[in-house]
């Protein structure tokens, strides 16, 4: 066990990364990334979970449409342990100058703190209202329905949140 | 209690605004894959389980790489069920243009009220796949799930579809 340890650590100290060409250089690529900092509340409990705290990654294919990781805890309540990973496609669509709708859907893996999300498929979805700050800044706020399909607990869900939006430079895969 | 959380929220937000400019002329690139994964396997003699999750797999050379992977509980009842850590492994190319890949995971898994003891994993597998474009291949895994100190241990399958990337990084100066 202990050599399995070191040498996975030793792996990790490892780069054999090579240097950019020219024609490299020319194909970079920039992309918009979202990351999105929310506090989340069910509304229709057994008066065991309550809240939770999470993250957000979304990676957009184009100006208005991302594919979504989400993570979140229990902060609030009498479920801790509960927590939930999931990955889902969201749209914004602009209504005014600093204003968005906000759609998302999200299927992933829950439970714990003894919820009874049997055996652990969740499915969510929000929509809601960013209010752009500035460009890369912004406030949300979400309602929409949390379930887990194989388990009873399911509940409408109200969050806020902040985001920060800018760009990530990429190679496209070329291989 | 009001001015910690103060102090927290500003720290994530600073945390959060806070980067650093790359220089394009000192980035380098390594081919990475990213994975979702759906994968079963026997939690007793009577009770499967099924997982989805995703992995990270970084090559150090043509062949061999390492990563990080993390999987929770779909479906069963064992919600809150779930399996994390790292491993390292082969990927060659086979007969038929197909793609042969040997991993070895290890990490930790529990929750669910499962009997996994004190929940260290080891999980060999071995994969055949196919490519479906320049980017994408998809993947089936047979592999041995095995708690070291637990009561799990089974035979399990695997499907998995992986994006190919580059990922940049910059160099160290």
């Amino acid at each position: 066990m202990k050599n399995i340890v070191a040498t996975l650590l030793f792996l990790t100290t490892i780069s054999m990364a090579a240097p950019l060409s020219e024609q490299d250089i020319q194909q970079l690529e920039k992309r918009k990334i979202k990351e999105h900092i929310i506090y989340e509340t069910y509304l229709e409990t057994d008066k065991g979970l309550a809240s939770v705290f999470g993250y957000q990654f979304d990676t957009f294919f184009n100006d208005h449409q991302c594919f979504i990781l989400a993570i979140s805890g229990a902060v609030n309540g009498e479920r801790g342990g509960y927590g939930f990973a999931a990955f889902g496609l969201g749209q914004e669509i602009p209504l005014i100058e600093q204003v968005s709708l906000n759609l998302r859907g999200f299927i992933g893996s829950g439970g714990g703190g003894g919820l009874a999300a049997g055996g652990g498929l969740m499915l969510e979805g929000h929509i809601g209202l960013v209010y752009h700050l500035s460009n890369t800044f912004g406030i949300e706020i979400n309602t929409g329905y949390l379930a887990f399909p194989t388990g009873t607990f399911e509940s409408p869900m109200v969050n806020l949140g902040i985001q920060f939006s800018e760009h990530q430079v990429f190679l496209p895969w070329n291989n | 209690m009001l001015q910690k959380k103060i102090v927290i929220i500003f720290c994530l937000l600073f945390f959060c605004a806070h980067s650093f400019a790359l220089d394009i002329s000192n980035l380098e690139k390594f081919r990475s894959v990213i994975t979702t994964e759906f994968k079963g396997y026997d939690i007793s003699s009577t009770e499967h389980i099924q997982l989805y999750g995703a992995k990270h797999r970084k090559f150090i050379t043509d062949q061999w790489y390492w990563g990080e992977a993390g999987y929770g509980a779909l479906f069963g009842k064992r919600s809150g069920y779930l399996e994390g850590g790292v491993f390292i492994g082969h990927m060659s190319k086979g007969p038929g243009d197909s793609i042969v890949d040997i991993r070895l995971f290890t990490g930790a898994g529990g929750g669910g009220s499962a009997p996994q003891g004190g929940g260290f994993i080891v999980h060999p597998t071995i994969g055949l796949g196919k490519a479906i474009s320049s980017t994408l291949f998809i993947m089936t895994e047979l592999g041995y799930m095995h708690f070291v100190n637990g009561d799990i241990s089974s035979i399990s399958l695997g499907i998995s579809i992986n994006m190919n990337m580059w990922h940049l990084k910059e160099r160290i100066q």
